[in-house]
């Protein structure tokens, strides 16, 4: 199935391509430098002791986004 | 050096944490702090190197994540590169983030066409199973491409070669000046992303498999095991700190009293005045071996160790920890990484408070760093915990119990500093929460003997020359002061004798309390004015380790109540005078910079007085 999430939905350990990227201004741009960008594809990778924020992967780095943040990033995620 | 004799000038540029301190100081020789966490080059350092005798100058441009002026450095480095002042950049990518650096290496040519491009990092890469096609790249980007392995020096040879050659228009850049027009920052950086996945497509073959979290993170940011693993690591660390102390700082001591009683003979045998004898070496030399033999020992433990955790890369993790609890008072993560740098000196940390995007989270990191207690107090801490609350003389308890009250009053200053952090963001520093993001880079074995060697070094040198700048000016003052009398009393003696009320009511004296104005250039001499003013009044001693120091205390009516009060006005009281006028830098503000001191000052009082109170109540 595919559907659109949001990335702060993602379930760790699962992968998903970035659709679109809708956060604040200044982040927003921050985000996209760090390679968070549409067509990216990412995966959940980390839980932080507090459950926020979660570590990614993309483009072989490890980014933290705060789920306040990372809801505003919008994913295509594909499963069964 | 001579600006004449400068043939070539040579901008190092990259995304963060891509190892671009390391490259300046394998091309330089220079040895700039390195660490394996983003923005640790926060302002441009420039050195010099030569190729075929030719001299080239290097400057280290702050890592950005990209060239539109969103923060401080970005615009530095995008001024740098516009105003066309290097005759040819150096771009330093992580061959392991080709594609994501690409981006960035794109947007840099668009700015600068003559450029090397520096492939770091190769051999980690390729033992991932990556391989990138060098010559295509460099055919592609239209620049010359060199493989390296800064830390193994490898590459490096051919590097300054390369930079020579494109400086002297020997080897010929062709890059493709393409402006594709984009409406905003994101169609660019889309387009930017979509040219660097092309070129990686053509370039790179990758064999692994996909990245996935390590062990070692899955361990050290678990819900169960991070926090206390956290505490446990700087458990040992205090811990190695307070078995180490005492015996080089026993050595130190007897040392300098050996030198001591030859420069008497010296100085007697020379016939020097009685003035100069007491002012040189009762007051400048016996501050001199004070600071140096308390001071030092800590910190050349401490700090090397902290160095080698900060080139693991688990720093970011201790902020990817604990964002939680920041972003509930108002804070931002990354203000445990300006903490960090707080410990080693806080200037230093409030100047990393660039890390942080939004004004008012910078603002409040700025106006909290205080509170960790940095390298000219931090042996403040130890001593006074080694002397009265745990005898570090007794063997393995006492040491764990040292390293238990110093993770307790790191805590408390956390907790401080978490609390400041959120009455500010309630009151006077409102603003809007920002966003956060960052990047945690892959565990690094950090080379072991190499970070201690140099670190050991870089804080015997700090604490020297803090002491003979500051330390020895200090001592005789001091000694002036209390060997010039007024009316049948020392000028020490009466302006001890004018702060001791308000000393004794916060559980002080006098003494202490001049101290911490006295120490207003440097913490570091705190103590050692203390000692000069207790000691004038009494017999001299020389130090010979912490139980000298402990009985000359207590022989000045100091109880472990004293010693209390004297840590937290240790932690809580105004900073050093080259902190103020960084954060007067940094804010830009007079305002900013009272309150920076004015906050833990009077929260420090209250606390002291607090304690003073309630304990003689108690008596």
């Amino acid at each position: 199935m595919d559907e659109i999430i949001r990335l702060s939905e993602l379930p760790t350990g699962c992968s998903a391509v970035v659709e679109e990227v809708n956060c604040a201004e200044y982040l927003r741009n921050r985000v996209l430098d760090m390679g968070i960008i549409r067509g990216a594809e990412l995966r959940a990778v980390l839980l932080s002791p507090f459950g926020d924020p979660v570590a990614y992967a993309v483009k072989n780095t490890m980014i933290a986004l705060r789920k306040r943040d990372s809801s505003e990033i919008f994913v295509r995620w594909r499963h069964e | 050096m001579n600006e004449t004799q400068i043939d070539y000038r040579v901008a190092l540029a990259g995304n963060p944490n891509v190892g671009k301190s390391t490259i300046f100081n394998a091309l330089t020789g220079l040895h700039q702090h390195t660490g394996n966490w983003t923005g640790k080059t926060v302002s441009l350092a420039t050195g010099f190197f030569s190729a075929d005798n030719r001299r080239i100058e290097l400057t280290d441009l702050p890592g950005t994540y990209s060239m539109t002026a969103f923060s401080e450095e970005e615009n530095v480095t995008r001024l740098f590169l516009e105003s066309a002042q290097a005759d040819c950049a150096v771009i330093v990518i992580d061959s392991n983030v080709i594609e994501r650096n690409l981006s960035y290496v794109l947007e840099v040519l668009s700015l600068q066409s003559k450029a090397v491009l520096c492939l770091n990092m190769s051999d980690e890469a390729e033992k991932k199973g990556m391989h990138i096609n060098a010559e295509k790249l460099s055919a592609m980007l239209g620049i010359p491409v060199i493989k390296t392995c800064a830390v193994k020096k490898t590459g490096v040879k051919e590097l300054k070669k390369m930079i020579l050659s494109v400086c002297d228009g020997t080897r010929v850049c062709m890059t493709e000046q393409k402006h594709e027009i984009a409406s905003n920052h994101g169609a660019a950086a889309y387009l930017l992303s979509q040219r660097s996945k092309a070129i990686c497509e053509a370039c790179v073959t990758c064999s692994s498999p996909k990245k996935n979290a390590g062990r070692l993170d899955k361990i050290l940011t678990s819900k169960l095991t991070g926090i206390p693993l956290m505490l446990l690591l700087f458990l040992l660390l205090f811990w190695l700190t307070a078995v180490g102390a005492n015996y080089p700082s026993e050595w130190l001591g007897m040392l300098f009293g050996k030198v001591k009683e030859w420069l008497s003979l010296l100085f007697e045998w020379m016939n020097a005045p009685a003035f100069l004898t007491g002012l040189l070496i009762d007051g400048v030399y016996t501050t001199l071996s004070w600071v140096v033999s308390v001071m030092l020992p800590p910190m050349a433990i401490f700090f090397p160790l902290f160095a080698l955790l900060e080139d693991s890369g688990y720093l970011p993790r201790i902020a990817f920890n604990l964002d939680a609890v920041f972003a509930r008072c108002g804070a931002h993560g990354k203000q445990s990484l300006t903490m960090a740098m707080g410990l080693g000196c806080n200037a230093c940390g409030v100047t990393g408070c660039r890390i942080i995007e939004s004004p008012q989270e910078r603002t409040i990191a700025i106006l909290t760093n205080n509170m960790m207690p940095c390298n000219g107090r931090f042996p403040i801490l130890i001593a006074m915990i080694l002397m009265f609350f745990a005898h570090a003389s007794f063997g393995l308890a006492a040491s764990v119990q040292a390293a238990l009250l110093m993770v307790l009053l790191l805590m408390l200053s956390v907790l401080l500093t978490l609390g400041m952090s959120k009455l500010l963001s309630l009151t006077i520093v409102r603003g809007a929460p920002s966003g956060f993001a960052l990047e945690l880079p892959p565990y690094r074995k950090p080379q072991v003997l190499k970070t201690i060697g140099r670190s050991l070094l870089d804080r015997a040198l700090f604490v020297l020359g803090r002491a003979v700048i500051v330390a020895a000016p200090a001592g005789a003052v001091i000694w002036l002061c209390a060997n010039i009398d007024i009316g049948g009393q020392s000028v020490l003696k009466i302006c001890t004798d004018f702060f001791d009320p308000f000393g004794r009511f916060i559980g002080l004296d006098g003494v202490v309390v001049m101290a911490f104005l006295l120490g207003f250039p440097a913490n570091e001499t705190v103590i050692p004015i203390m000692l000069m003013a207790y000691l004038s009044s009494g017999v001299m001693t020389d130090y010979s380790g912490y139980g000298e120091l402990l009985s000359l205390l207590t022989s000045n009516g100091w109880t472990w109540v004293t010693a209390v009060c004297m840590c937290v006005m240790t932690v809580l009281h105004f900073p050093c005078s080259t902190t103020c006028l960084t954060i007067k830098k940094e804010t830009g503000s007079i305002k900013w910079t009272l309150l920076a001191a004015a906050i833990p000052t009077a929260l420090g009082i209250m606390l002291c007085a607090l304690i003073a109170a309630v304990s003689r109540f108690l008596a």
